[in-house]
């Protein structure tokens, strides 16, 4: 084949046996569009495109694309339909050869989060890691539990959770017992880190908790009671945040669960 | 959409305020009974939901008793 023998871009070159393997990772409903440039024999330039329709449930969607035979000269990945911010679909774009049924990664040319306003390019992109910058702020009502029972929240399959505070109401029954509460990290049902209330909720009292990143313990007006993370609680996906309350009763409810936490895909 | 969840009876909003979807996890059990008549206890929610994705399979790990729309 004669190429160009005067190209002055950076591209990868592509035969045959080539094909570009489109893997991506969304929180959100959105269709992400990919483009790119070859140029095949006699110096043509042909225009690839292609797109991806994904599911907010943040699982691996795998698409591939036949390219022609040529230099691969440009690639990009942009957000075609979707109010998606940084930090919830990440996409990761290979160059993969099959020869004698033996798969070989040539590239990857680019991986990171496109959002409303940044493209992920090839050449001069950046690799990025899935765990990589600010993430996505997020604000999660949980789950109002049936009386007598523990809040449990989870983060999600694929996602990754730095908790920055976390918001729930305990009202107590007429019961007379002491309880005190604690709040616990761990895998599913099981406990690692636990950050105790130093105060005893007694009887018939309604207390708003607060555990929040770099607060100090008080007890504010209204019964607000601010608790201290001692740094921001990292979960890893299908880990359970949630509520230990020695003496809880049957009456005894939790309400207004509400998580603030920064979210990254993490695969 | 409002929707209790018929293991444990917990009450939550799915999709999220952030249209992000929400994923329920049952608690472990509760307590019933009274401290009165001593009888309180903890009891253990048998098939308990949890809505997270399998990454095999593509559902979610346990449906538990299913949920169903609330209003409020």
């Amino acid at each position: 084949m004669a190429l160009p023998t005067q190209i002055s871009e950076v591209g990868k070159f592509v035969t045959d046996l080539d094909y570009l393997e489109l893997r991506a990772f969304s929180s959100r409903n959105c269709t992400l569009e990919y483009s790119g440039e070859v140029v095949i024999e006699d110096g043509v330039r042909v225009f690839q495109q292609t797109q991806q329709v994904l599911t907010g449930d943040r699982l691996l969607k795998t698409g591939t694309h036949k390219l022609p035979v040529g230099l691969l000269t440009h690639w990009q990945c942009r957000i075609f339909t979707g109010s998606v911010r940084v930090g919830q679909v990440f996409v990761k774009a290979n160059l993969v050869r099959v020869a004698n049924e033996i798969r070989t990664r040539r590239a990857v040319l680019f991986s990171g989060y496109p959002d409303q306003s940044t493209d992920l390019v090839f050449p001069w992109g950046s690799l990025q890691p899935s765990l990589s910058g600010f993430g996505a702020l997020r604000n999660v009502i949980g789950t109002m539990p049936a009386p007598g029972a523990e809040i449990v929240e989870i983060s999600p399959t694929n996602a990754h959770w730095r908790v920055v505070g976390f918001r729930a109401t305990l009202t107590t029954s007429a019961d007379v017992a002491d309880r005190e509460v604690t709040l616990q990290t761990g895998a599913l049902f099981g406990d690692k880190l636990i950050i105790p209330s130093p105060l005893v909720q007694k009887k018939s009292e309604v207390r708003m908790y607060h555990w929040m990143v770099n607060a100090p313990n008080y007890v504010g007006v209204g019964n607000h009671h601010v608790i201290f993370f001692p740094e921001y609680p990292g979960l890893a996906q299908q880990v359970t945040l949630q509520t230990h309350t020695e003496g809880l009763q049957a009456l005894d409810e939790w309400s207004d669960v509400e998580i603030n936490a920064r979210e990254w895909i993490e695969i | 959409m409002k929707f209790q969840c018929q293991t444990c009876k917990g009450t939550y909003v799915d999709p999220c305020e952030d249209s992000m979807l929400y994923f329920h996890v049952c608690p472990e059990g509760k307590i019933e009974g009274s401290l009165l008549d001593e009888t309180r206890r903890f009891v253990p929610f048998s098939d308990r939901r949890n809505e997270n994705m399998n990454t095999q399979t593509g559902k979610m790990e346990s449906e538990g008793k299913g949920r169903k729309e609330v209003v409020g």
